[in-house]
């Protein structure tokens, strides 16, 4: 092909094009994707979507529930709390005798939920996984099931997690909570809710943008920059400037 | 395509505001005071240097500061005050933000020292709006898809994607080109420019004997025009970023900076172009769908999306809403223009271009009253962040507001207002310019009623509850 100004320039806007799309990734890496993983439990279906992209800070997350034919549930009892990445990895975990297996979400992500039933059972009580997913349909076999229960596992790494509470929202869009995140890379957002004395409890994994992107972003960006302008300057100093000519000012 | 229609009847375009006002506006360059300061070296780099510090400043702070935007200065002084004051300054000085704006004194700066000043390609020129356009949505699309506004580092990116093209610019091509042929947000204020209150213009008798051009070669005293206007035969303002040069370099004082009525030029548009008018269509789409993303209604919008296509998959949800949003003003200024054609037997491409400009108006207006809800429901982010940058915290749980809800509802409804005359008052003058008076009234008739339609669609997304950008 040849080199001309109007494929050169053409190939400038699309290197730049690419620059930004791949920037804007880097930059947040998830958040459309994270924006809708949806779980499927007894019917019920769990959606949980960011306001923004998941960076290390503030985060708002709303849960969105509905019931087997669509409508969403309200006066259910939601809670979340952000675990280690530990937990995300045994997503890959499959458990025949669970009716359930390691999958994906809606969009592609590993997600796991577990299924709690019966009025006394805390969410993270071992004792409880035994009754996990016994309502198990066909649509669930996407959804990942095991058993956790300890805290220092979830925590390794990560600090002290808190439990969020999530409210309903004003618009009606689910129920709302604010995550904080302290660090950057794999996290799971567990995730219970107790609807009509039924208890499910599932793990949305996320991952988490850390501070340091900034720094690379700019980076890569200056290097690129400078290139250009290094590029320029030899440019120059092979060719003389020139002025457009006066007809161009009548180009239009 | 770079299609500019012929009018059926010759537009007697007057050559300032002359014919408004009945008599002669002032030159405002031949006040000394404004007329010196403009000519003096000192203009407009006073205001070039301290927005580069500023925007260094920002830079900082979207890629090295807090990462929720919250908390983020640069986040704040951009989206909240800079992105809702820009269209206000449009309105009343026109492109001046292009003259200070530091992507283009970063091209200039580029430009001085190792510059080749290459003319700027011919298919920019030709297909420069149509790249505009593109870019404007591609860039409001990704602000979505991606999170550009709400992530502090989406935004440094967007910021360093335009650096790296004015530097490129300035490296390899002469003037302003990226500012003049592919910047977005020139293409924006390019538009909003034609509807604002400053017009500056060659003195016809003078130029008309001129030999020297020097407003647009440049002299000793000046560069040439940045964004390649030449002054003599200037018929709009959207490009012209009020920087002076011309009147520096004029070795005859022929130019002359005036106060013109707002939308006055959009009365006497002699060419009017498909891309253009395409572009006012487009930004009312975008003011669209920037609204209704903030509404507290877009969860539930976004879940019939999703039922619809059959995915959570945001950027498929997202992109099936903005084509919606882009396309309902683009359709029905098409079916109005069709309507019009009926009457007055010219092509719907004419009456759509022709009339796309009345759009700019009530673009302004919505642009202007969407972004005043995050001025003044947000405001106070700045001073917090702010604070918070020098170490003071003020906490999560104080208001950034600077006034009632329903008192920035009323002046959004006041804009909204505004636009809708001034829009409706442009129709009426498009067709008296172009029209006999038996088809003047009934080819303007269609298109008030399109104003008035989008001036209510504006109103109601107004009137419902709209989610905080911080």
């Amino acid at each position: 092909m040849k080199i001309t100004y109007k494929t050169s320039i053409i190939a400038f806007l699309a290197i730049l094009i690419v620059m930004f799309v791949r920037a804007e990734k880097v930059g947040a890496v998830g958040s459309g994707e994270e924006l809708g993983q949806t779980i499927t439990v007894d019917g019920v279906s769990f959606t949980l979507r960011f306001d923004t992209v998941v960076s290390v800070g503030e985060v708002m997350a709303t849960l969105q529930i509905t019931d087997s034919v669509g409508n969403p549930v309200e006066g259910a009892v939601v809670e979340a709390r952000i675990t280690g990445a530990e937990l995300v990895v045994q997503t890959d975990h499959t458990d025949g005798s669970g009716g359930g297996h390691a999958g994906e979400g809606a969009d592609g992500h590993d997600t796991e939920a577990n299924a709690v039933h019966g009025d006394d059972v805390v969410a993270d009580d071992p004792a409880a996984m035994p009754e996990m997913g016994s309502g198990s349909t066909a649509e669930e076999s996407t959804i990942g099931m095991e058993e956790h229960g300890s805290d220092e596992g979830e925590d390794t790494g990560h600090g002290k997690s808190q439990i969020v509470a999530m409210h309903p929202s004003h618009s009606g869009a689910g129920y709302e909570g604010k995550l904080t995140f302290v660090n950057a890379g794999e996290h799971a957002i567990e995730v219970t809710a107790s609807i009509d004395g039924k208890v499910y409890q599932m793990n949305f994994p996320v991952k988490v943008v850390g501070a340091r992107t900034g720094a690379l972003v700019l980076g890569s960006f200056g290097a690129i920059n400078m290139a250009i302008i290094l590029f320029g300057y030899i440019l120059k100093k092979n060719s003389s400037s020139s002025i457009a000519p006066l007809k161009d000012a009548y180009h239009e | 395509m770079n299609k500019s229609i012929q009018t059926p009847i010759q537009i007697s375009e007057p050559a300032n505001a002359t014919a408004i006002s009945g008599r002669n506006p002032a030159n405002l360059l031949e006040n000394e005071l404004i007329g010196r300061f403009m000519r003096s070296k000192w203009y407009p780099g006073i205001f070039q240097w301290p927005t580069l510090a500023i925007f260094m400043l920002i830079m900082f702070e979207l890629l090295l500061g807090p990462t929720s935007a919250h908390d983020n200065f640069g986040t704040a002084l951009t989206w909240v005050l800079w992105w809702p004051v820009i269209p206000i300054l449009f309105l009343f000085l026109g492109r001046f933000w292009c003259a200070i704006c530091p992507f283009a004194t970063i091209n200039d700066v580029v430009q001085k020292f190792v510059g080749s000043n290459k003319p700027a390609p011919k298919f920019l020129r030709k297909y420069g709006i149509w790249i505009i356009d593109a870019l404007f949505i591609f860039v409001t699309w990704s602000d979505h898809v991606w999170g550009v506004v709400e992530n502090p580092v989406g935004s440094g990116v967007l910021m360093l994607t335009l650096t790296t093209g004015v530097v490129a610019s300035g490296a390899f091509f002469e003037r302003r080109t990226f500012c003049r042929y592919v910047c977005f947000l020139g293409g924006l204020s390019g538009n909003y420019a034609r509807a604002g209150m400053m017009q500056l213009r060659g003195t016809a008798e003078i130029c008309a004997t001129c030999t020297v051009a020097a407003c647009y070669k440049g002299s000793e005293k000046a560069q040439p025009c940045p964004l390649f206007e030449f002054p003599k035969t200037m018929t709009s303002s959207a490009n012209c970023n009020l920087c002076a040069s011309c009147a520096k370099n004029c070795p005859n004082d022929s130019i002359q900076l005036t106060v013109r009525p707002p939308s006055f030029e959009l009365w006497f548009v002699r060419k009017p172009k498909l891309e253009e008018a395409f572009l006012s269509a487009v930004i009312m789409g975008i003011v669209f769908v920037q609204n209704v993303t903030m509404l507290e209604a877009w969860p539930p919008i976004l879940r019939m999306l999703e039922k619809a296509v059959g995915t959570t998959n945001y950027a498929v949800t997202f992109s099936l809403a903005f084509l919606i949003s882009i396309i309902i003003p683009i359709a029905l200024l098409a079916l109005t223009s069709w309507i019009a054609s009926m009457i007055n037997r010219e092509s719907t491409l004419v009456n759509f271009t022709r009339f796309g400009y009345a759009l700019i108006v009530l673009d302004m207006a919505g642009h202007m009253a969407h972004n005043l809800f995050h001025l003044l429901a947000e405001g106070k982010a700045i001073l917090f962040t702010g604070m918070a940058l020098l170490g003071q915290d003020v906490g999560h749980d104080v208001s950034a507001a600077l006034m009632a809800p329903q008192t920035i509802q009323w002046l959004q409804f006041l804009l909204i207002g505004l636009g809708l005359a001034g829009s409706v008052y442009t129709c009426y003058r498009i067709a008296q310019s172009n029209y006999s008076a038996a088809n003047k009234w009934r080819t303007f008739a269609p298109y008030a009623v399109l104003m008035i339609l989008f001036a209510a669609m504006n109103i109601y997304l107004f009137i419902l509850p709209m989610a905080m950008r911080m």
